[in-house]
């Protein structure tokens, strides 16, 4: 204690009059602070070394020089306690205060960014908060995924079903006796076409594709593409549900000509309504247009045989007028047209194919009474004649038969009549040979004039088969045959034909 | 003696009927043919006729070629059908034609008035 006198100052313990509790009170009180003030930075640096991320590392080394320094004043307060080191101390303390007063004026502007560092509790809520957020994400992309499967199964029904509508189009569309088609009118050739299409015109979908748009010009007859130019116009102004139909021609893979019936509609249109493609279905109408043309021939040759019948008519009657009294003509052509009537339902019956001779033979004896045909024989082969033969051989029957009604071996109750037809070579030509012979009728004299009746016996049915007729009126029965090439009685094969 | 004519039609009862009236309006009717081939028989080189009267068809076939021997020997012709002209053809274009039933009295003229024609 003496050698601390010999400096200026006193020991801080005499002002405390060295009082053992009061300079043991502050001693401690200074031990420990300072104690307790240098492992406070020792706890920072370690957490500041051990924190890398840590903002604001710089105002924690301040921190940690500030409360060393704070420490070291303690302790050299301690030691002034008994050494008066009070210029030391000084210096420490004005150390102390610069460091301080360094950090405060730091430390302010950085209370906003300390303020923005969250703390624990905030991080703890935001996390809180996130692990709500990311069990909400779930949640939404399970109920996400279970809606996708959804829309997946809908998807797939859908897609069945539209495949299910497609095959039963397509099998529609497929067994239609009909040909459908999509027609693009601008670029003049079809979208769409069924198989019926392929099998009426016999073309692969590839050779109509490579028509292109001459399609319908090259296949088209030409009378009918011509027409179709206004069909065309027709096409492009077509209202909704109105169809149009245009009939035409096709010229089908074989060469032949398909008469088709189109039946369109509108099926797609510009902004500006006009038609750009058309739908349609064309039936197959050839074997129509075919029974058409054969009615129109048939009806032409009607008209003909009506015609040529009237004629034929006009002959008998014109001929049947000279050398008539009005009476006796209207009795004779009667019964003429009667004849001719009765050949005709045979004709008809042969569908103009040709007439049995015996039928033709029963056919203009009918008009005779039941004494006359117990008193007729006929005898003759089967035979079928043509109509032309027909009708001459049937007129010269009907004629003898009235002639030996009225004159004949039918005038009275005993005569007889022979009819007799053969097939016969003579100098190697096949002839056909008919005889009508009389017998025990009136005695026979040769009329004094030329009638109707015996033009037609000794002419016209020679005539009608280029053969030759014998006519003789012998006293014991009238005797007539003709005989005639056979090729000019047979019946022709071409019937049907036309000049 | 009346101007010959050459009548050819297959149905006898017309063809008789035409060769009475002909005969009778004072025409002489030189043959009766009932077939394209009877026709062209009689058709001879040097053969007298004036005219001829015939079916547009003979038994079913056409009488073109009779038609077409009578041009070519320059001899006037009529046609006498049941057919209208569009039917027959364009081979009877030229040739005058009267439809049947025969209107007997335009038969005669036309014939007359082709038979004495400068052939």
């Amino acid at each position: 204690m003496e050698g601390m006198l010999h400096n200026s100052y006193v020991a801080h313990g005499y002002c405390l009059m060295w009082k053992p509790w009061l300079v043991g009170l502050h001693g401690l009180s200074d031990l420990l602070t300072a104690l307790a003030y240098f492992a406070i930075p020792v706890a920072i640096f370690i957490f500041v070394k051990r924190r890398g991320d840590l903002e604001m590392k710089n105002l924690a080394w301040m921190f940690v020089a500030f409360i060393t320094l704070c420490g070291l004043t303690h302790v050299v307060g301690l030691i002034t306690l008994w050494a008066p080191i009070y210029e030391t101390e000084g210096w420490v303390k004005g150390a102390t205060a610069v460091v301080s007063v360094v950090t405060a004026i730091a430390i302010f502007p950085l209370i906003p960014k300390a303020l923005a560092i969250p703390s624990p509790s905030q991080l703890q809520l935001v996390n809180g908060q996130l692990t709500d957020e990311i069990e909400a994400h779930k949640r939404t992309l399970a109920d996400l995924e279970a809606a996708r499967m959804e829309l997946e199964r809908r998807v797939e029904e859908r897609t069945q079903a539209l495949n299910e509508s497609q095959t039963f189009l397509k099998s529609i569309t497929d067994i239609a006796p009909t040909m459908l088609y999509v027609y693009d009118i601008q670029n003049q050739r079809n979208d769409w076409m069924n198989r019926n299409v392929i099998v009426t015109l016999g073309y692969q979908p590839e050779e109509l594709r490579a028509m292109g748009d001459g399609m319908l010009s090259s296949l088209m007859h030409p009378d009918d593409f011509a027409r179709y130019r206004a069909h065309q116009e027709n096409q492009i102004t077509l209202a909704p549900e109105e169809t149009i139909e245009f009939e035409y021609r096709l010229r089908s893979a074989d060469g032949e000509w398909i008469w088709l019936l189109s039946q369109e509609m509108a099926y797609t249109r510009s902004a500006d309504g006009t038609v750009t493609h058309i739908i349609g279905a064309a039936h197959d109408i050839t074997l129509r247009k075919e029974q058409e043309e054969r009615i129109h021939l048939l009806m032409a040759e009607v008209n003909h045989r009506a015609r040529n019948l009237l004629t034929v008519v006009q002959s008998v009657a014109r001929q049947t007028s000279r050398l008539s009294d009005p009476a006796t003509f209207a009795e004779d052509l009667s019964n003429r047209l009667a004849g001719l009537a009765a050949s005709q339902d045979l004709i008809i019956q042969g569908e103009w194919q040709g007439v049995r001779m015996r039928d033709l033979v029963t056919s203009q004896l009918g008009h005779l009474g039941d004494s006359q045909l117990s008193r007729l024989v006929l005898d003759g082969e089967s035979i079928t004649v043509s109509p032309a033969a027909a009708q001459g051989i049937g007129m010269a029957l009907h004629e003898l038969s009235t002639n030996a009604l009225k004159y004949g071996a039918f005038s009275n109750e005993t005569g007889t009549v022979h009819i007799v037809w053969t097939v016969k070579m003579i100098q190697e030509s096949a002839m056909f040979i008919i005889s009508w012979q009389e017998r025990d009728g009136p005695a026979v004299k040769a009329p004094e004039k030329t009638g109707f009746g015996r033009t037609v016996i000794e002419r016209m049915a020679g005539h009608a088969v280029s053969g030759e007729v014998d006519l003789h009126y012998d006293p014991d029965g009238l005797k007539w045959s003709l005989s005639a090439p056979l090729d000019k009685v047979l019946n022709r094969t071409e019937q049907t034909g036309r000049s | 003696m009346g101007q010959r004519i050459l009548v050819v039609d297959d149905e006898p009862l017309i063809a008789m009927e035409i060769e009475s009236t002909l005969s009778q309006a004072g025409f002489e009717v030189a043959h009766m043919a009932q077939s394209v081939e009877t026709a062209l028989a009689f058709l001879q080189d040097g053969v007298n006729v004036d005219g001829a009267v015939l079916d547009a068809n003979l038994h079913d076939a056409s009488a073109r070629p009779v038609v077409d021997r009578l041009q070519e020997m320059g001899i006037p012709l009529l046609i006498v059908s049941g057919y209208s002209a569009d039917q027959i053809g364009p081979w009877a274009e030229n040739v005058k034609l009267l439809r049947k039933p025969i209107i007997y009295s335009e038969l005669i003229k036309s014939l007359k008035q082709i038979a004495t024609g400068p052939a």
